[in-house]
């Protein structure tokens, strides 16, 4: 064998045996070695189904709940990080955000403001998934279902409006892909959700139990935009066919999430109800949720907070997995005494708050226990804003409201920040700031339009 | 067949044809010779000396007799070598012909500088020459482990390797952070891969429900069974590692049995676990308003004269022994282990217990609390800080034929450990005692009169005495109990065979599986009083790990010319990285009641079961021209389970040049110069994507609510879905592609040696989970995808000094320094098609042109405009502007560590300096303290420096607040290790019946020298890749003492 046939022989040797390698690399035994790729992994082939449509419609009814009370560990909902940044809660709690919020001095880069907002935009998102399955594979038989999403997303809008800035967008994630779209004034954001609302009303037309409560639903979220509209007799218009013992609440359980309130207050004593004094001495603006010991918002004093200084008080009206009223008809019997105020029917509205007060309608389970003494009728309008927004905020404590509310007064009202918002030395540090509500975050900078606020008008 | 199927199979074939052709210097049959000697030193024989034919594969290695065979010798003029680390090389030529059966001995000098001549490689074991790249061997690991104070592999490892940054676990048992050459990805694991005895190491940190600290698979492996550590540092030399080993690639090679009589080790170590870390102390300002009421002053308050201070109080629970968890911790280990065999059959079989009692301790009023309320503490309360390890190891070798060699090494650990509440965590140990009032409080008088002790009532929530901590004492915060056990195997067989003198083959198939359970228990009326924790609750983890490897080499080797010799490398490799997890949990617990099924409400979850397969197949050709120069080409094909399905494979070349330039013949000779080598390599890796990162998913929930009358205040649980994962079907791996050139040198008679390194690496198609802005109502807040760029540039030196070599004194001296400059160059486009510029909003940011995870802050100025030596809100003025400010990872590495000889080396006494530097941390202790509390340093006390009293004002009293004060140099320098070895005179050996013996005194983390006001610049809970200390508990020093005993 001379040295070509022996060179030759070892090509081959070698070659076989990568040729064999190859083999194995290319052939089926790749694709044996390759797969599965994940098993168990809930693809989309899986959900393109009737089946799969309702399970998406649950997914969202949860994600719309969660996204405004909820409890998940030590993360809070919009309801209650706008509850901090009004006179509803105080921060009791270590994390700087809280405090930042219960200041209102909170930034646009503040890492718990920046979930909160994508919550609420996921919820949107979530119900707008599900309405595109159940209309491709329920097309005629979810309309309740299909009226109730268009209710979140109304519902969702509404939060976001009462709650940011102006420029707030409202895009949606198309095949996996964002398509983004221009920040809107919060007129364009609440007309938007309007628009929503009236598409599902359009759906809830049956008349059983389950499509009744959804158009109550809807009804009470078109009253409370048409209020944020400045549109208070349509609103009041709207609402007049809700049954003020009408509910549609959040409901829980240890097995999916607890009460977000309870989370927060009782259980981990991170916020505690606000009151109109503390340390600093009065809180010009805070209403008294605690010293006037107002059986709609029952409290107990108990050590300090979490963060081991700040003098705590809890709140009595949820327990752990207490259901929580996201629209009732309370908020009906409100939008219509706001109604009367705007029309300068003072008694009138007095009437109405104090039917209310005579017979306290359950929210959740909750009833108010023990005496509400009946309002006097106001002398003036001023007197009567005050009164009205008083008793909406002992009404609808905790129950994402008061930001909106503290806002439209200045918006509506003509009354200027420092005579709505808490103001003057703040209990932690330093004084009280300037904002009237929550930055567009700028996680949000991802889309090529944000602009963060447009304005600081409010 | 598929069409898919078929087409991958005929693509196959082409890639393996076109391969061939690159192939273009095969092997040529030889007749064959046996060469055979014996390798001595100072007349002693000399084992484990490793003699190879140079230009082929054919190595064999000296028995204890030093006697070694070489068959199948190809004929004709050949070149013998012998290497051993600690000894000179040496070569001898020979002439064979065909049937020769010649001896040849060789005598071997001992050589001061001590560097391995042969490395591992992904394609065998080679001569370091033949190298373009650089490789980092931390030379006798056995010596190392004796010798120092070593309880781990990341003690092996830390200030050991130039470029390599490892950042220690900071309690018993917890997880290091590795990382080689920088960051390479923005959203993937930058950790290097471990490869032990060829198979695929499971290296994984596990999170467990401390707040932050972590456990870490590396633990379970034992120092004390490893024979060598390499470290490839980068993708030019981790190109045939294949997908995943961009971040580098840490080689362990485990201990192996020596031909001749059994050799018996015993070892037995105890010492203490002290921390020593200054925690900070907390103070309390006593003082009155201005309408003469008692209250708590602040500076802030002071200075605008709000109130006047009339005492200052100082307390610190952690540094009061009659209440601080804080004691001494000890441990202690065993082991023995036996070598020999013969030349066909070999083996090494150890075991070893290991115990370790960390500092964390319930102090005794705790006990004596738990006691009084009939609740007595159980050890596992006691000691919450605990680690304990069995393992057993059987490495056995046959050689079964003149051609073919089998080994099969198996390793056993049994890991039980446990870990303290610390970190981000409510009721972290740490936490609790930094929450105390600022003084050592009367219980009965301010139970009494909160008002007299500025608030505090030293009670808890259930009217316990606090003693001082904040809102729980330590007996119920050490009740939540944590642990962890681990069963893992570990083991390969090996197959060596050469059916002709120019043919290698070696085939490897291998496992590594680790079964875990993790439980955490708070049990009825026990734990801190926070939420539901004390209606009692109980988790439980079950996970198994298991790493499948398997791979096939198959090298030929060909002498094309007498100064020519080819070498061909063929191979595939294969490894299945999978895990699956349950987990369980319960709340609600009756009386007594340890694990799930007894609670009340239980939840459950089977966690997807994650596999990551990787399939290469590899060609590498190999050039040496005169043994002085040698040129590498290679390629790697991957095909990987998690690439999208747009993706099918990605090539990975490598290019290597290395050039003994000193024994070219128109070289300069030098008298102080022995040896000059001039190396590069180009080569390039990747990191596949995480599992299922690819796939759009759903995800399954359960949501309470009533479907059919919706809002319904009674909900039922629901089962739900939810769009998750947005998917990524062009998903491909990141791929980092390495530049690195440099020189080593020896000089003054093999008295220092220089190795100098520089890289250029850059990671392209680097993933990124890139933000989608919330507006667009997505399910996830990030799409993935490969839009990324990093570039990693730095220098890395080795310099290793002899300076004193006498027979009553030797000084020896190691110096490791590296610098890394790490750039990002893109962030792929927004929807607009516009370059992204950073990524990210909180305090670390991916920027285009800065590090990554650079911090930003909004920076400050200030000034005592009043001069009263106080910092007040109105004189720190806040910039509206957030900007960069600077590395979070280090940039600088240096570590020196020095050897003395003394008494006819008879004690040898080494320390080991460790140098961190170029970087900043941010001090989120003091920070979030400061923040809340009224007790920190620069709140209360006036003597604070006014830049402390300034970066207290910026976060907590300005409109815009800032933490960048608490943002700190986070350089040290660390007296890392410390021993002192004393060889026993002979008579006590003998008496031991011992060849030798000796006795070591061992210190870590001794001392520190740092301007970083936390406790600790190296306290951090996260393995990611910036560095957290937030009431985490810091580095414990050890002081062990060793008997080592050899028969």
């Amino acid at each position: 064998m001379n040295k070509f046939q022996r060179h030759l022989r070892s090509v081959t040797t070698t070659g076989a045996v990568g040729l064999g390698l190859a083999l194995l690399a290319g052939c089926n035994v790749k694709d044996e070695l390759l797969a599965p790729q994940q098993p168990g992994v809930i693809s989309p082939g899986d959900v393109g189904s009737p089946i799969g449509a309702e399970g998406l419609y649950n997914g969202a009814v949860g994600n719309f709940k969660n996204s405004l009370i909820g409890g998940s560990g030590n993360t809070e909902t919009i309801w209650q990080f706008a509850g901090l940044f009004t006179d509803e809660f105080r921060s009791s709690d270590t994390f700087s955000q809280r405090n930042d919020a219960d200041q209102r001095t909170t930034q646009t880069t503040d890492q718990q403001l920046s979930p909160i907002y994508t919550s609420l935009q996921t919820a949107r998102g979530s119900s707008r998934t599900a309405l595109t399955y159940l209309r491709q594979f329920e097309p005629t038989t979810s309309n309740a279902h299909q009226a109730e999403m268009f209710f979140t997303i109304a519902f969702t809008e509404m939060q976001l409006a009462e709650d940011f800035c102006d420029g707030i967008a409202l895009g949606e994630t198309v095949n996996g892909l964002p398509v983004y779209t221009a920040p809107l004034a919060t007129k364009d954001v609440l007309a938007a959700a309007l628009t929503r609302a009236d598409s599902g009303l359009a759906l809830a037309t049956g008349t059983d139990a389950g499509t009744v409560a959804v158009r109550n639903a809807l009804l009470i979220t078109k009253g409370r935009l048409q209020v944020d509209l400045g549109q208070y007799a349509a609103a009041a218009a709207t609402v007049g066919p809700v049954p003020v013992a009408y509910q549609y609440a959040a409901a829980f359980s240890q097995t999916t999430n607890d009460n977000g309130w309870w989370i927060m207050t009782t259980s981990t004593k991170r916020y505690s109800v606000g009151d109109s004094a503390d340390a600093t001495g009065t809180i010009k603006n805070a209403l008294p949720f605690v010293s006037a010991k107002d059986p709609r918002v029952p409290t107990t004093r108990n050590g300090t907070g979490f963060d081991s200084t700040t003098p705590y008080f809890g709140q009595g009206i949820w327990n752990r997995d207490d259901p929580i009223a996201i629209a009732n008809g309370l908020d009906g019997q409100l939008v219509q005494a706001e109604a009367k105020l705007n029309t300068g029917d003072f008694a009138g509205m007095t009437a109405i708050l104090n039917t209310l007060r005579a017979t306290p309608p359950i929210q959740g389970i909750f009833t108010p226990t023990g005496t509400l003494v009946p309002l006097t009728t106001p002398a003036t309008k001023t007197d009567a804003t005050s009164l009205f927004f008083r008793e909406k905020a002992f009404w609808t404590f905790g129950r994402g409201q008061r930001l909106g509310d503290l806002r439209r007064q200045v918006r509506q009202y003509g009354r200027t920040i420092d005579q709505v918002y808490p103001t003057g030395a703040f209990f932690k540090n330093g004084t009280y700031g300037p904002l009237m509500f929550f930055p567009v975050p700028d996680r949000d900078k991802a889309n090529p339009q944000f602009t963060g606020c447009l304005d600081q008008t409010p | 067949m598929t069409a898919f199927q078929s087409w991958s199979a005929g693509r196959h074939l082409r890639t393996t044809l076109a391969m061939l052709a690159v192939c273009a210097a095969p092997a040529v049959l030889h007749g064959q010779a046996t060469v055979s000697g014996k390798v001595t030193s100072a007349n002693q024989p000399l084992a484990d000396a490793r003699v190879l034919v140079r230009g082929t594969s054919l190595t064999a290695q000296t028995n204890a007799a030093g006697q070694y065979t070489l068959r199948d010798v190809p004929i004709g003029a050949q070149s013998i070598q012998v290497l051993r680390v600690g000894y000179r090389a040496q070569t001898s030529s020979v002439t064979l012909a065909a049937g020769d059966i010649k001896t040849i001995d060789f005598v071997m000098d001992a050589a001061i500088v001590q560097l391995p001549d042969i490395v591992t490689t992904a394609t065998g074991q080679q001569r370091r020459v033949e190298l373009g790249n650089a490789v980092a061997n931390l030379g006798d690991v056995t010596k190392r482990v004796e010798e120092s104070p070593v309880t781990n592999i990341t003690d092996l490892m830390v200030a050991k390797s130039a470029g390599v940054t490892i950042l220690p676990g900071n309690e018993t048992g917890s997880s290091p952070v590795v990382r080689i050459r920088g960051t390479n990805s923005l959203s993937l694991n930058n950790a290097p891969i471990y490869v032990v005895d060829g198979v695929r190491m499971i290296s994984a940190s596990v999170g467990v429900a401390t707040g932050g600290t972590t456990t870490s698979f590396l633990n379970d492996l034992n120092p004390q069974d490893i024979e060598d550590i390499e470290i490839v540092k980068g993708p030019s030399a981790a190109t045939l590692y294949g997908t995943d080993a961009a971040n580098g690639v840490i080689l362990i090679t485990t201990k192996k049995g020596k031909a001749g009589a059994s050799r018996w080790s015993f070892y037995a170590e105890g010492g203490g676990v002290d921390d020593r870390n200054k925690y900070a102390d907390q103070y309390a300002s006593f003082g009155h308003n201005a309408a003469g009421a008692p209250t708590r002053c602040v500076l802030e308050t002071i200075a605008l004269k709000q109130c006047t201070q009339d005492s200052l109080t100082s307390f610190n629970p952690l540094r009061d022994q009659s209440i601080s968890p804080v004691h001494l911790g000890h441990r202690d280990q065993y082991g023995a282990n036996v070598s020999g065999g013969t030349d066909a059959v070999r083996y090494f079989i150890s075991g070893d217990l290991e115990n370790e009692i960390g500092p964390i301790k319930m102090p005794s009023f705790a006990r004596a609390f738990l006691d009084s309320v009939g609740d007595p503490a159980r050890d596992n309360e006691i000691n919450p800080e605990a680690f304990q390890r069995q393992t057993v190891r059987a490495n056995l070798s046959a050689a079964i034929s003149p051609t073919l060699d089998i080994s099969a090494n198996s390793g056993w650990t049994n890991r039980n450990q446990r870990l303290p509440q610390s970190d981000n965590n409510s009721v972290s140990i740490i936490g609790t005692a930094l929450k105390n009032p600022g003084f050592r409080p009367n219980t009965a008088l301010c139970s009494a009169s909160a008002a007299a002790c500025l608030g505090y009532t030293g009670l808890g929530s259930l009217g316990e005495d606090l003693r001082g901590y904040g809102n729980f004492m330590p007996a119920q915060t050490f009740q939540d109990k944590l642990e962890e056990g681990v069963q893992r195997f570990t083991g390969n067989l090996d197959a060596n065979w050469r059916p002709l003198s120019w043919m290698q083959n070696q085939a490897t198939v291998g496992v590594d599986v680790a079964s875990r359970d993790d439980w955490e228990l708070c049990k009825l009326n026990q734990c801190p009083n926070t939420g539901t924790t004390r209606e009692g609750f109980v988790s439980d983890q079950h996970s198994i790990n298991r790493n499948f490897s398997a791979k096939f080499i198959s090298n030929s080797s060909w002498q094309a010319r007498s100064w020519a010799n080819l070498k061909t490398t063929v191979g595939t490799e294969y490894n299945n990285v999978e895990s699956d997890n349950t987990a369980s949990s319960a709340t609600q617990l009756p009386p007594g009641a340890q694990n799930v099924g007894q609670g009340a409400i239980k939840n459950g979850s089977n966690q997807l079961q994650t596999a990551n397969k990787t399939l290469g197949l590899y060609v590498q050709e190999q050039a040496g021209l005169r043994d002085r120069l040698f040129l590498t080409a290679a390629v790697r094909s991957d095909q990987n389970s998690a690439f999208g399905t747009n993706f099918q494979n990605v090539l990975y070349p490598k290019l290597s040049a290395s050039w003994l330039l000193s024994d070219e013949s128109f070289f300069p000779k030098y008298g102080w110069l022995d040896q000059l080598r001039l190396r590069s390599a180009y080569g390039a890796s990747g990191v596949q994507p995480g599992a299922t990162t690819a796939l759009q998913t759903f995800s399954a929930v359960t949501r309470s609510i009533n479907t059919t009358t919706p809002g319904n205040a009674t909900g039922t649980d629901t089962p739900s879905l939810l769009a998750a994962a947005l998917g990524n079907p062009d998903l491909k791996p990141e791929t980092s592609a390495e530049l690195e050139a440099g020189f080593e040198s020896r000089l003054f008679s093999n008295r220092a040696t220089i190795d100098f390194t520089y890289y250029h690496k850059k990671t392209k198609d680097a993933i990124i989970a890139q933000p989608i802005a919330s507006s667009a109502a997505p399910s996830a807040t990030t799409i993935t995808g490969n839009f990324g760029s990093v570039l990693n540039t730095g220098v890395e030196a080795t310099l290793t000094l002899t300076m004193l070599d006498r027979r009553n004194f030797g000084w020896d001296m190691t110096l490791n320094g590296s610098h890394n400059s790490n750039k990002i160059l893109t962030l792929g486009v927004d929807k607009t098609g516009a370059p992204n510029a950073t990524i990210g909003t909180g305090v670390t940011r991916d920027s285009v042109g800065l590090p990554a995870n650079g911090w930003f802050f909004q920076p400050y100025t200030f000034s005592d405009k009043n001069g009263d030596g106080l910092i007040d809100d109105s004189e720190v003025n806040v910039s509206p502007n957030t900007i960069y400010m600077g590395y979070s990872q280090p940039r600088d590495i240096i570590s020196v560590q020095n050897g003395f000889d003394l008494l006819q080396r008879k004690l040898r006494f080494t320390f080991l300096l460790d140098y961190k530097g170029g970087y900043s941390l941010l001090n989120q202790t003091v920070q979030f303290y400061c923040a809340n509390q009224p007790t920190c340093y620069e709140e209360t006390n006036a003597n604070a420096p006014l830049w402390r009293q300034a970066r207290n004002i910026a976060q907590r009293y300005t409109s815009t607040k800032t933490q960048i004060g608490y943002l700190e140099n986070g350089q040290f320098w660390r007296l890392r290790e410390l021993s002192a070895v004393v060889a026993l005179p002979n008579a006590i050996s003998n008496r031991l019946r011992a060849r030798d013996a000796s006795l070591v005194f061992a210190a870590r983390n001794l001392h520190l020298w740092t301007k970083y006001t936390g406790a600790d610049p190296e306290a951090n809970y996260t393995t990611g890749d910036v560095q957290t200390d937030f009431e985490t508990v810091s580095p414990p020093t050890y002081l062990t003492f060793r008997l080592n005993l050899h028969y």
